[in-house]
């Protein structure tokens, strides 16, 4: 378990500025989103924007009036913020492959260091770092909302923002267990992290593709995002408890395929 | 500290294959390396050295056999295995903005040995790394810095076993001379060093044994001196005027033959040669070791058997 501090406080030390860049410019983001917001609920935008809105995607995404609440909330689900908290872990994810390929690892190795420390540091890693970051996120929206809420607008409840920052801290977390695997199974980094993107895209169209075209429906339950639901919860509604369970065990069946495949294979 | 050879061997190979698909990188190799001596093994690039260091460490897997470290299997007990163990990689990977300082401290709390600060002090005195480069990013340091952080940090945690792979590349002379007095004393104090090179005269300085390596099989086993012995001596004879040539006995034969050089390969004792000159205008005479690159060339050449 010592080992395991040691080489996390290694990790942490070495991955420092991408995590506090990532955490500073969520938590900007969060605050961006609510002045945008203010100045739609102020301007009267949000009606303009619903009247925008097409049917078909109003029911294949569930998107309900916008409004000052709504806009706030949305920034949990935004694309911005997936691709950055995604890329976090696929890079935190497939540390051991650079490892590998930087050959730090036989200098790990020489000692008596498990493999599972290093697989279980990655894992702490990328808790911690996903934890930190959706923890700046409810902090920006903490701030944003006390200092720029227009006077009377609907504001989230808190359960549902914290709803909708676990679904989104879960669905990091599934792919940082699918990147773990690729990281502990891999000899180079990039190719790990190229191939965890390539399939995080892959996911990505085939959640969309599934909402839009019913003979895919059931395939796109293999997607990771087909449990991500903002929107339901934008509307009000709390993260659902089998979403959470899917991704939960996503990430936690991640972690120990990884594990199992560091330890049996030629580093 | 336990005298050199009692005890388990710091290293016992037995048997010891590693395939990657069709390529035997190493074949059935077994080798004991005794307690508290100086152990060199060579081999060409690709000869299978550094596989069979990485298994040591555990970083390969063999594909048949078994590698002990001090009796502990470097596979089933591999964390006592590595607890006594101290590494220099032939390519060192380091993190470039991590300091010198840095990746010390990191390796050593790996390590769980708890490191004597005189003693690392001592390291980097002798190794010639400055307190102020240890500050530095490794980004900064030059490929010899590189290297003599590497020295430190396997040998910081002083343990019994090093494995060292080519551990003078990138040196200078003068800390190369360092290290093998480092070595040496290492030796004293009980340590065994396991050093793999292609550098023939360093390891013909430093190590009491060594085992070639060729085509992923053992091809010798041998002290230093017997090695030299194997290629036999080579007298030079310098006449004071031409002389006819002799015939010369069993397991020697000339070299060269000039009217008043000679060069004889002798193949074990000197003593039969000498009478046979004695009735010549013989101006000088130099008895000459072989040069252990010479005798290990054929080694490394030939097919395996």
């Amino acid at each position: 378990m010592t080992r395991t501090w040691v080489l996390l406080g290694a990790t942490v030390r070495r991955h420092r500025i991408l995590i506090a860049g990532a955490c500073a410019l969520l938590f900007a983001f969060q605050v961006l989103l609510i002045l945008v917001a203010r100045g739609l609920e102020q301007s009267g935008g949000f009606a303009q924007l619903d009247a925008l809105i097409p049917e078909f995607v109003r029911q294949t995404f569930n998107v309900v009036t916008p409004t000052f609440g709504g806009g706030v909330s949305f920034a949990y689900s935004h694309p911005v913020v997936l691709v950055a908290l995604i890329a976090l872990a696929l890079t935190l994810g497939t540390e051991p492959a650079g490892e590998v390929e930087s050959k730090f690892v036989d200098l790990l190795m020489a000692r008596p260091v498990s493999r599972g420390s290093v697989v279980d540091r990655s894992a702490a890693a990328l808790v911690g770092a996903t934890g930190v970051a959706v923890g700046t996120m409810l902090l920006g929206t903490r701030l944003g909302l006390m200092l720029l809420a227009p006077p009377g607008a609907p504001i989230p409840r808190a359960a549902v923002i914290l709803s909708l920052a676990a679904n989104l801290a879960l669905e990091v977390l599934a792919w940082g267990g699918i990147a773990l695997v690729l990281g502990s199974l891999a000899r180079r980094r990039a190719a790990a992290a190229g191939a965890a993107g390539l399939l995080t895209l892959a996911m990505f169209l085939l959640d969309l593709l599934g909402r839009l075209w019913e003979p895919t429906r059931q395939l796109s339950r293999i997607s990771p995002f087909h449990y991500f639901s903002p929107f339901r919860m934008i509307a009000g509604g709390l993260i659902s408890g089998r979403d959470a369970a899917v991704l939960g065990a996503i990430a936690v069946a991640g972690f120990v395929v990884a594990r199992i495949g560091y330890a049996r294979r030629d580093l | 500290m336990s005298a050199p050879g009692a005890g388990p061997p710091a290293i016992a190979l037995s048997r010891l294959s590693k395939s990657y698909g069709r390529l035997e990188a190493v074949r059935d190799v077994s080798l004991d390396v005794r307690q508290g001596e100086i152990f060199g093994f060579l081999g060409l690039n690709g000869a299978g050295k550094t596989t069979t260091i990485r298994v040591l460490l555990d970083l390969l897997r063999p594909s048949a056999g078994t590698a002990a470290v001090f009796g502990f299997d470097c596979q089933r007990q591999s964390r006592q295995a590595r607890a006594r163990i101290g590494y220099l990689p032939g390519e060192l990977g380091l993190y470039p903005d991590m300091t010198g300082e840095d990746v010390l401290a990191v390796l050593a709390r790996l390590g769980g040995t708890p490191v004597r600060s005189a003693w690392r002090d001592e390291l980097l005195e002798r190794l010639e790394l400055a307190p102020a480069d240890l500050g530095r990013r490794v980004r900064d340091y030059s490929t010899g810095m590189k290297r003599k952080l590497g020295i430190v940090q396997a040998l910081q945690a002083d343990p019994p076993l090093l494995l060292l792979d080519e551990p003078t590349e990138g040196l200078d002379p003068l800390v190369q001379r360092a290290l093998n007095e480092l070595l040496f004393e290492l030796r004293r104090r009980g340590r065994t060093v396991f050093m793999s090179s292609h550098v023939l005269s360093e390891v013909e300085r430093v190590c009491d044994r060594i085992a070639v390596i060729r085509q992923g099989q053992v091809a010798l086993v041998s002290t230093v001196a017997e090695v030299r012995r194997l290629g036999g001596r080579t007298v030079h004879v310098h006449l004071a005027v031409e002389a006819d040539a002799i015939a010369l006995p069993a397991g020697m034969s000339f070299v060269e033959r000039s009217a008043t050089r000679w060069q004889i390969r002798v193949a074990g004792e000197v003593g039969p040669l000498l009478p046979l000159l004695a009735g010549l205008p013989v101006r000088d005479l130099e008895i000459v070791e072989p040069a252990l690159e010479d005798v290990l060339r054929s080694f490394y050449r030939a097919e395996p058997a």
